[in-house]
Parts: structure tokens; sequence; C-alpha cells
């Protein structure tokens, strides 16, 4: 991230379209940040922070009840928790995209009354780590809903495995398997082929035009 | 500079000031789909150099004032541009209290930019162009969505930033007679590039080309607007002045209304209540009005405005009549000629009996948006109000072709351009034929054809016998309708309370509160290593006492602080529960129900983990209450070096929060008067919170989009790189804060060594 950063901003003239001609190659363009993913991944993060909130107000009462009855159930729920980062994988297709937005939106659900302390970075860097290997094996060439379903399950699979090791190391690991299994398949429906559909809803509205995904 | 939609007014602009994007290059260079935009060609010299270069410093001001801020406190808002110049910091302030004094805003440094009114946004805005000194200063429809005393105040701003600046103005603008006697030349755009240019007086004194200039949507200065109106009112009621009065449909007794609204909750229970004719509980009530009290009645072939001045709780005035806000005190009572069998009570109404009965038009389009094509859109009422195929075909196909929106109706209403969007709004809440139509500001931001489309449609509306209730500023409006004034007047007191509610939490104050930002942030970085590793409660238990005996001494009230933080509280403790259930049982059993069964070595684990959970979230909660995220930021970028463009947007980011809770609240309203959100059922909600999510994400990227380029045009990234940028806030850091870094690696190690001596150490891992 610190090295795209540099490179753009050594360039007095901003990201015109000298910019990319410029550039050492059309790879180098395609994957540099313009100051519009920054600020759109920004608002992005923001956004998914008010619905995280907005989530949590409606499936409050069904993860209290459920996690009262059978704690591991809580792992269907957390897809919901993870859509910042194939999200914004998904819409701004920049390297470290979907870490950035999972890292920033887990700061503003924070900031908005759900507190899990520091901690809160440890998990939205990890979960979306999770997302971004996805993207990154595809060389951020392919977004379609594999991707996409693949990115989300990711995100489940290392945020539910690194919750088993720093909250729920008393649980058995019998309890910790269906955990896993069950945030994997959330972070696959909710964050993967739901934010897919999502993306492709809001291309068809046109507010993605200025970025590389509404092209 | 003048021009019908669509030629391209904005996108010069955009070049103009250098942050034009390059299509064809870029889409060529990604090998992705589009050759189909057409990118810029020729040449564009500003003082002699390639726009884009940005030799010339260039301001520019754009339509939504919300989109011209950058940050959270005024004084920094205004010091953003010459920061991104490298502007020396001692210049800064100095630039910073001149700008504001030339847009003629007398409000605190630190004022909340949030908190200000629209006309103040903008001229706030202005005051950050003017301190970059430009040279250029580009206006894009400035005050196009402003009442007239923020259209003059504005104005006013603008004439004194050219004289005090001697900057160069390009106003692009419908409304002419703003800025008619400001301007020396007026450029008229066509399709195939500029079609006139001359003095007003050539340009506006022409009469064939005023002619055209009218036909294309441009407000002349010095023409009168003829009222539809007034001409069908006169055949309605005006010939026959002996008649009765009109049907009544709706009547306003000593109504209060507010803005405080009772939870989604007890707004359920009240009409649950209400529907049964039971009293409406005490907490379903709204509280502090706004407004002083209402007596009025709407009548049917009748229409009326809502007018006062800002804040003075007109919309809310509006949205309660129309049954969307509870009131404060008083009623609105819908006369059986509305109410057709219906409770009188419109708040208590359901989705299909609402919308066939009142439709409310937002002032934003897109927050009532239901579905993904014109067409849907229009047959989506009368589709939930259960009328039959035939029928509702019939229906949207005359409002298509009324509405000039054939051409578009398979067309995604997000895409459409204001005029069609709005249009399209007043449409949809019009398919299901409601006896009474509310509207706020309708005419905001229309050029003059697409004005003249409403007001046409609106007049319609009232000669066919339903009863129009506009929210506006406009006196064309109110003379073109020829509408019955209803003045609202604030409640002394509230007037100038308009500050948004949603602040994330308490602030507090005391000595943590001076530290420094990034010294508190380390901190509650290093107190987290030693829990997040142990899984001992006494390592845990040590930390919290310490957390706790800190919070004291520095004068703060733990207690009050974990009321306050409640949630986390419950947090822990269902965690605790949770480990207590799963975790291996030893010991004497405590609890043994069905599958459930906790002993008494599974619930000291429980225990652990609870109290594990309280100390790792306390120093986070104590940071988040007595820091500002500004210096938080100012820190992160500039000790911590951070990407200082990836700090300074999630700074812009965690701002639009505050007013993205606020739209929600607004999308939540304005999709309810489409019938939208009122189920129970599971599936239901899920449907409305993906369309409240949509809505809001597509509101959200949009200004994005638009806080990009304000921020490109200050220089944010790209004109100065953004490690060579300076920092208008000192970095105060002091014995205190290291006083505070040494106490918490103290109480670190403390913990760790206490819990080994005590031999009860133990690790997650272990």
């Amino acid at each position: 991230m610190n090295k795209t950063t540099t490179s753009v901003t050594s360039d007095t003239a901003g990201p015109s379209a000298a910019a990319g001609a410029r550039g050492t190659g059309p790879g180098r363009s395609r994957l540099q940040w313009r100051v519009v993913d920054i600020v759109v991944l920004a608002v992005l993060a923001a956004a998914c922070g008010v619905i995280f909130w907005a989530w949590s107000n409606l499936v409050y009462p069904l993860i209290t009840s459920a996690a009262v009855a059978y704690p591991p159930a809580s792992g269907l729920m957390m897809g919901g928790w993870l859509i910042a980062g194939t999200l914004g994988g998904l819409i701004i297709r920049k390297p470290g995209a979907a870490v950035v937005c999972e890292l920033l939106a887990a700061v503003f659900q924070a900031l908005l009354g759900t507190h899990f302390g520091m901690l809160v970075l440890v998990s939205g860097a990890i979960q979306g780590l999770g997302s971004e290997l996805i993207f990154a094996t595809t060389g951020y060439r392919r977004f379609g809903p594999l991707v996409a379903t693949a990115a989300g399950a990711l995100a489940g699979l290392f945020g539910s495995v690194s919750e088993c090791i720093i909250y729920y190391y008393e649980w058995p690991l019998a309890h910790q398997s269906v955990y896993v299994v069950f945030a994997t398949v959330s972070g696959a429906v909710i964050a993967g082929i739901l934010m897919w559909a999502l993306t492709r809803a809001l291309r068809s509205t046109g507010v993605l035009s200025a970025l590389s995904s509404g092209r | 500079m003048v021009g019908p939609s669509g030629v391209g007014k904005s996108t010069l602009l955009h070049a103009l000031s250098g942050v034009l994007e390059a299509g064809p290059q870029d889409a060529s260079a990604t090998g992705v789909e589009g050759a189909g935009i057409s990118g810029p060609s020729g040449q564009l010299l500003v003082n002699g150099v390639e726009a884009d270069q940005r030799r010339t410093v260039t301001g520019l001001l754009q339509q939504d004032p919300e989109s011209g801020i950058v940050l959270a406190r005024v004084g920094d808002d205004t010091a953003f541009g010459p920061e991104n110049l490298a502007v020396g910091v001692d210049q800064i302030w100095q630039r910073v209290g001149s700008s504001l004094d030339a847009v003629g805003l007398d409000v605190a440094l630190d004022r909340q930019t949030d908190a200000l009114s629209g006309g103040q946004q903008q001229r706030l805005a202005l005051a950050g162009v003017t301190a970059m000194q430009p040279e250029l200063l580009l206006l894009d429809e400035p005050t196009a969505n402003l009442d007239p005393e923020g259209v003059r105040t504005v104005r006013a701003a603008v004439e004194s930033v050219v004289a005090t600046t001697g900057a160069t103005m390009l106003v692009v603008e419908h409304r002419t007679e703003v800025w008619a006697d400001l301007v020396d030349r007026v450029l008229v755009l066509g399709p195939y590039g500029v079609e006139h240019d001359g003095t007003p007086e050539q340009i506006f004194g022409n009469p064939d080309l005023r002619e055209s200039l009218i036909r294309q949507g441009v407000w002349l200065p010095g023409r009168s607007v003829p009222s539809p109106g007034a001409a069908t009112a006169s055949t309605t009621h005006g010939g026959c002045p002996d008649a009765a009065p009109p049907e009544a449909l709706l009547s306003l007794r000593g109504l209060e209304v507010s803005r405080h609204q009772p939870s989604s909750r007890a707004l359920a229970q009240r009409r649950r209540r209400i529907r049964a004719s039971r009293t409406v509980p005490h907490h379903a009530v709204a509280a502090t009005p706004v407004a002083e009290p209402v007596d009025f009645t709407v009548r049917r072939g009748g229409a009326t405005a809502v007018t006062g001045v800002n804040g003075a709780g007109k919309s809310t005035l509006a949205l309660t009549l129309a049954g969307l806000l509870v009131p404060a005190g008083g009623t609105v009572t819908a006369e059986p000629a509305l109410a057709r069998g219906a409770v009188t009570d419109p708040s208590a109404w359901s989705g299909p009996e609402l919308l066939t009965r009142i439709g409310t038009v937002f002032q934003e389009p897109e927050h009532q948006f239901l579905t993904n094509t014109v067409r849907a859109e229009l047959a989506e009422g009368p589709r939930r109000a259960g009328w039959e195929p035939e029928r509702i075909q019939a229906t949207v196909d005359g409002l298509l072709e009324r509405l000039e929106l054939t051409e578009v109706a398979d067309a995604n209403p997000f895409t459409l351009s204001g005029g069609q969007k709005r249009r399209l709004s007043v449409g949809t809440v019009m398919a299901a034929a409601p006896d009474v139509l509310v509207l706020d500001e309708p005419t905001f931001g229309q050029d003059a054809r697409t004005w003249w489309a409403v007001v046409t449609l609106l007049a319609d509306q009232v000669a066919a016998g339903r009863a129009v209730v506009v929210v506006t500023h406009d006196r064309d409006l109110i003379q073109a309708l020829n509408a019955t004034e209803l003045q609202v007047h604030p409640v002394a007191a509230v007037a100038q309370a308009d500050t948004p509610a949603e602040t994330p939490a308490v602030q507090l104050r005391g000595w943590l509160a001076g530290r420094d930002a990034l010294t508190k942030l380390v901190c509650a970085l290093l107190l987290t290593i030693p829990l997040v590793i142990s899984a001992d409660p006494v390592t845990s238990g040590v930390i919290l006492v310490g957390e706790l005996v800190t919070l004291s001494v520095a004068g703060q009230r733990p207690l009050r602080l974990l009321a306050v933080a409640w949630p986390i509280v419950v947090a822990a403790l269902l965690s605790g529960w949770g480990t207590a259930l799963l975790a291996e049982n030893s010991g004497a059993t405590l609890l043994h129900a069905g599958p459930v069964e906790i002993s008494e070595g599974s619930l000291a684990v429980g225990a652990a983990i609870a109290l594990r959970g309280l100390a790792l979230a306390l120093p986070g909660l104590v940071l988040l209450l007595t820091t500002d995220p500004t210096d938080l930021a100012d820190g992160l970028a500039r000790t911590a070096k951070l990407p200082a463009r990836f700090v300074i947007a999630a700074l812009v980011g965690l701002r639009l929060m505050t007013v993205m809770i606020r739209q929600w609240h607004v999308l939540v309203t304005a999709r309810r008067a489409r019938g939208a959100g009122a189920s129970r059922n599971p599936r239901m909600m899920l449907q409305e919170l993906w369309g409240r999510g949509f809505g809001l994400l597509v509101q959200s990227l949009r200004r994005a989009t638009r806080l990009a380029v304000t921020m490109e045009v200050r220089g944010f990234g790209s004109v100065v790189a953004a490690k060579h940028r300076t920092w208008a806030r000192p970095i105060r850091r002091t014995r205190a804060d290291a006083v505070l870094l040494a106490l918490t690696v103290v109480l670190g190690l403390g913990a760790v060594s206490i819990s080994a001596v005590t031999g009860a150490q133990r690790f997650i891992w272990q």
C-alpha cells in the first residue's frame, strides 16, 4: 500500500490521462490507487459501519437467543460483519481494498457502540485478509460470483478460526469446528454471493461509473 | 455559462480544475469494455499551461453543500486546502481567518461542520477554496439547493471573495438572475460547443435568443412566471364564491410537531393500540415540539404552501400531517371523506391504507425508489394497494405518457436525469390516486423547463379535486398554484438547537482527554497484548482493577462509564455464559437442565472469560470517549507515518457516518411513504433492510465521488506529494504523556508477573 501511495503522489499531475500514460505499463495504472478510489473506499467502509449497526439492531435478539441456547450457532450470523471486505474488493478492485475496507468498517462500527476494544483492529484485518487473498490470487482481474463467494467464505473461515484462538479457546474442538463451518457458510452466502449481487445492482444505477468496477 | 442539461457544463468545470477522469485511456489500459465512453480531446490551457498540470490554483464549488466539506471542524476544513498546498503553518491560520471573514461566516473554529445550515456550508466550502488563494473560481450551480436566505448570503460571499482575491469567476447556472449583475460575459453552450458569446445585455436582450434559452430551461432575469394554477383555480371554485367550502380531508387541531420521534418499537405498539381503539402509551408520543401549535384544515381541490424560516419545522409539520411522524401534541384527524372506513389517525394506517390516501414526495427522489425500472416503480403503489393487473397497466401507461417518461420506461430509476427523477417521484405517489399529495421542496434544483413540468403536474392535481400540500420557499410556485399559506413559527428555545441528535457517545473531559491521541492509542494497544495472550483470571483481574483505579485517579467515574457502555458489559457476560456452557465440566455440578450442564469448573472458566472481555474493551472505550478523531488521525499520519491519503480519507468517512445515520432515518420514513417497511414478517424485514442498505449505498457512493472531486480540487494528494503536505494543528506531547505510557507498561508487566508469582498463569495456547 505504501508503495502505491508514493508512486502516485510523486506524480504531480495527479490521476489524469497523462498519469496513466506515464506509468510503467498498463498493469501498473490498473492497480494504482487514485483519490476517488481512496475516498469511495472510506465512505463505503463508513456505510458498511452503519449497515452493521442496523444489522446488529435487527439480528441482535436472534443472536442473543441463539447464543444463549447454543453458542456456536452465532457463527451463522457472522457473514453480516464480513460484507465490507468483499464489497470493498468488488467495488474498488485495487490491492489492499478488501483488507482496508473491512478494517475501517470494523473501526467505524466500534465507534457506533458495539465495543470489542482494540481487538476490532485485529478481527477486521484478519477477516479482510481472507477476502483479500482470494482477490489477490486472481491478480485483481476476476470479480464474478465464484470469486465473491470464495472471498466471503475465506473471510468467514479466517475470522472464525481467529476467534476460536482469541476468544473461544475454552470450547471443545467439536464445538469450535461447528462454529467455523457455520461462519464459513454464512460468509460465503451473506458476504459472498449477496455482495456480488449488490455490486451488480449498484453498477446498474451508474454510481460506480468513476471506478474501474463501473466501467 | 448557460445551456441545456447534459451538454457537459459540469464536465468542463472539472476539466478546467484539472481533475477530469480520462475515460478511454484508462479503459484501454484495463482492457475492459469502455469504448463507448468518449474522453476529452483537444487542448485546454489555463494560464497558458495544460489544465491537468494544475499550475494555476483553482477553486470549485458544487451544488450539494454536503459535498463541499471535508473535515468535521470549521477551522480544520478551511485549512485543508492550504495544508495540501504545503503552505507554512503560521500562514495557514491567517488565511483561515481572513477567508472566513471574506465569506461572512462568523462561527467558532471548532464548530462542527454538520451543524451548519446549507447556506453556511456552501460559504464554508467557499472559504476553504478562498484560503488556497485561487486565481480561477469555478461555481457549479452553487445555490440550486438553498433557500432564498442561503442564495442571498452565498451570492454576497462570492462577490466579496472575487473582490478580495481578484480571481476569474466562471459560474454554471440555470437561475441567471442570481448572477446577472456580477458577470460581464455570458457563454451559451450547445451540443456542438459554444453557440453564443457576449455580454449579458447582448445575450439576455436578444428576443430570439431569449426564446431559445427559455426553451432550454434557463431562467432569465426579469421574466415573470406564468401561472397555470391561478387559471385552473379560478375555474374550479373562484367562479362560484357563494358555494360552501370544498370537502374537508384532514384537520389539524392544536398540532405540535417534533423531530424527536419514539423508537420504532414504540411506534409499532402505538399503531396497534390506535387500531384497537385503545389509549396511546406515554412513551409513544413524540418529545420536544419544534414549532408553535397549528390549526388548519386541508380541503379537496386546494393547494397549501407550508412556509417559514429555516429550522422552523416545515418539513416536520408536512410529514406529521402525512401520517409519517407522530405529533408531540394535538391531533391530525382524517375526515370521513379521506378515512373511508380506516381509523381517523393517519399515523396508524398500514402501508396500503396510507398510499391510497396520502402520498408524500421527499426532497430527494432517490430515497423513495423501490424497484429497478421506471415502469415497475410506477406500478408499485397500485400493486401494494391490491389493484387488478389491467387497471395497473392502464394507470402506468397513462402516467408514463403524461410524465414524458415513456422513452425511459425500462431504464433504472437511479440513472434518470434530475428532472426525470423528480417527475417520476411525483408520479409514483400519484399512481395509487391518493386524495392528498404532500411534497417537500418540489422545485429545488429544477431548471425552468422541469420547474414548469412539475408545477403543471401539481396544478392538474388540484384541478382534479385532490389536495396538494407543498413545503416551499419558492414564491413563484406559491403564486402559480394560487396556494393558501400555512406559516410555521418555531418554538423560540428550539430554533437554534438544530444540531444533529446522533453523536457517537458522550465525550469525557479530565486528565485523559488532555493527553496526546497517539499516545493513548499506543497505551490501549500495549494493554491488549498481555490480555490477548493470557487465559487466566489473575492477569485480566489485575489489569481491570488497574484500569478502573487509573480512571478514578484521572477524575473519570468508571462505574458510570460502564453504565453508558452497557452493550460491552452484556457482550462480556454473554461470552462468559457461552464458555461456561461449552467448556469441559469439572468439580460439582451447579446446574443441570436437559443438555445444559454447568459445573464449578466451567463457571470459573466462564467468569474468567467475562472478566477478560471487560478488561479488553475498557481501554478502547476510554480512547474513543476522550479523543478527537482529527487529532488521532494527525498522530497516525505524522508520527506513525501511516499513508496520509488513507488516514485523511478515513476521517472523511467518519464524518459522513453522522450524515449517513441521519439519512438512514429519512430513508426509513421515505420508504414508509411508499408503503414499505411496515411488515413484521422476517423475510419482508430482511428485504426492507436490503432496500434501505442499497439506498444508503447509492447515495453515499454518489456523495463520495463528488467529495473526491472537492478534495482533489483542494489539492488532496495530487498537487504536492501527500508526504510533503503541511499540518495546521500542532502535536503537543508532554511529560504527562510519558507518565501515561510508563503507567501502562508497569500495569501490563505487573499483571503478568503477579499471575506468574501466584502460579495462576496460563496462556491461551496452553
